[in-house]
């Protein structure tokens, strides 16, 4: 039996102090499958080796500690994620937050869009840009600019009221039409972009978590 | 072979493929000990350079489902531990394989300067 040489209780001693810092069930495992190798490794010989014969056997298995670095090596953790949290918090402040706290929200939003190591500089432009101020800066500015019409109408003593100036009456319909147009199209745009942005960074850190495995 | 201490590209390249040399070993010997992988491995030159390593891999194999473990018993001592493929194991390799190639012939091209 391999055993019986001093070289190999040496070597196996070694090897079991070696692999203290491994999990209990890891470390024995290790140690039974050197122990096995160098079984085989003795039964491949036609004759007992020599002290030499062992010492290139051993030589050939390793250092103890290598092969203990190897086992910890394989041991590894999971591989580092990729947080997106602060492009998910620029999409939820750059949308929801424009309502929330107007002009202010979309900024801290918008910041913490720039400071994003996972969108291009191109893409953090045009979300600046689409649109300033949020969905909700749209609203309080639509709502400011039909508030803020007026119609003005006067009397003759008696007779039917006149419409003098009316600024909230379009100036036909067709302009109406293409004004609500634009400003839905300019909602629709400030709510989605920000969304679409955090899933295109969301799967560009699944891209880098993939490739660092 | 270039030696550029602790960040060798070789010894990187090993440890990359070398899961994948095992898992082909075993793809085409069926059931094989630790030893005769080990042994097998050793022949090809350049690719293992401390045998005991391979034990380490072995085990993270079947941890990740592509290689599984029986014993055998044996009349001359205890019971070895033989190792094979499993499905999962042979899709890996499948997958690998298709990368080296294109990987392999990528490489071959620029350094030869047919690129």
């Amino acid at each position: 039996m391999v055993t019986d040489n001093v070289l190999v209780t040496r070597y196996l001693a070694e090897l079991e102090r070696a692999a203290v810092s491994l999990p209990p069930g890891r470390r024995e495992e290790l140690v039974d499958q050197i122990r096995d190798h160098l079984d085989a490794a003795l039964a491949e010989a036609e004759t007992a080796p020599g002290d030499a014969g062992l010492r290139v056997v051993l030589d050939r298995l390793g250092a103890p500690d290598e092969i203990v670095r190897a086992e910890i090596g394989e041991l590894s953790p999971t591989p580092p994620k990729v947080s997106t949290r602060r492009e998910l918090a620029a999409a939820v402040l750059m949308t929801l937050g424009s309502f929330v706290v107007p002009v202010i929200g979309w900024l801290v939003g918008a910041a913490l869009l720039w400071t994003s190591s996972l969108l291009r500089l191109r893409e953090k432009i045009l979300a600046t840009l689409l649109v300033p101020g949020g969905a909700g800066l749209l609203l309080i500015v639509g709502g400011l600019a039909a508030s803020s019409c007026s119609t003005t109408t006067t009397s003759a003593n008696g007779g039917p009221t006149v419409v003098v100036a009316d600024t909230c009456a379009p100036a036909n319909v067709l302009l109406q039409r293409l004004e609500i147009g634009a400003a839905v199209l300019a909602l629709i745009v400030a709510l989605v972009l920000p969304v679409v942005l955090y899933v295109v960074a969301r799967r560009r850190a699944d891209r880098q978590e993939l490739l660092t495995r | 072979m270039v030696d550029r201490g602790p960040v060798n590209p070789l010894s990187q390249l090993r440890r990359g493929v070398l899961e994948y040399c095992v898992l082909s070993l075993l793809s085409r010997g069926g059931q094989l000990y630790g030893f005769d992988i080990v042994r097998r491995l050793a022949d090809v030159e350049a690719l293992v350079t401390s045998e005991g390593t391979i034990y380490p891999l072995l085990s993270r194999l079947r941890r990740d489902g592509w290689v599984t473990t029986s014993w055998a018993e044996s009349d001359s001592g205890p019971p070895r531990r033989y190792y094979a493929i499993t499905a999962t194991g042979r899709t890996a390799l499948g997958a690998f394989t298709a990368d080296w190639d294109r990987f392999r012939d990528s490489v071959d091209d620029l350094l030869r300067e047919r690129t």
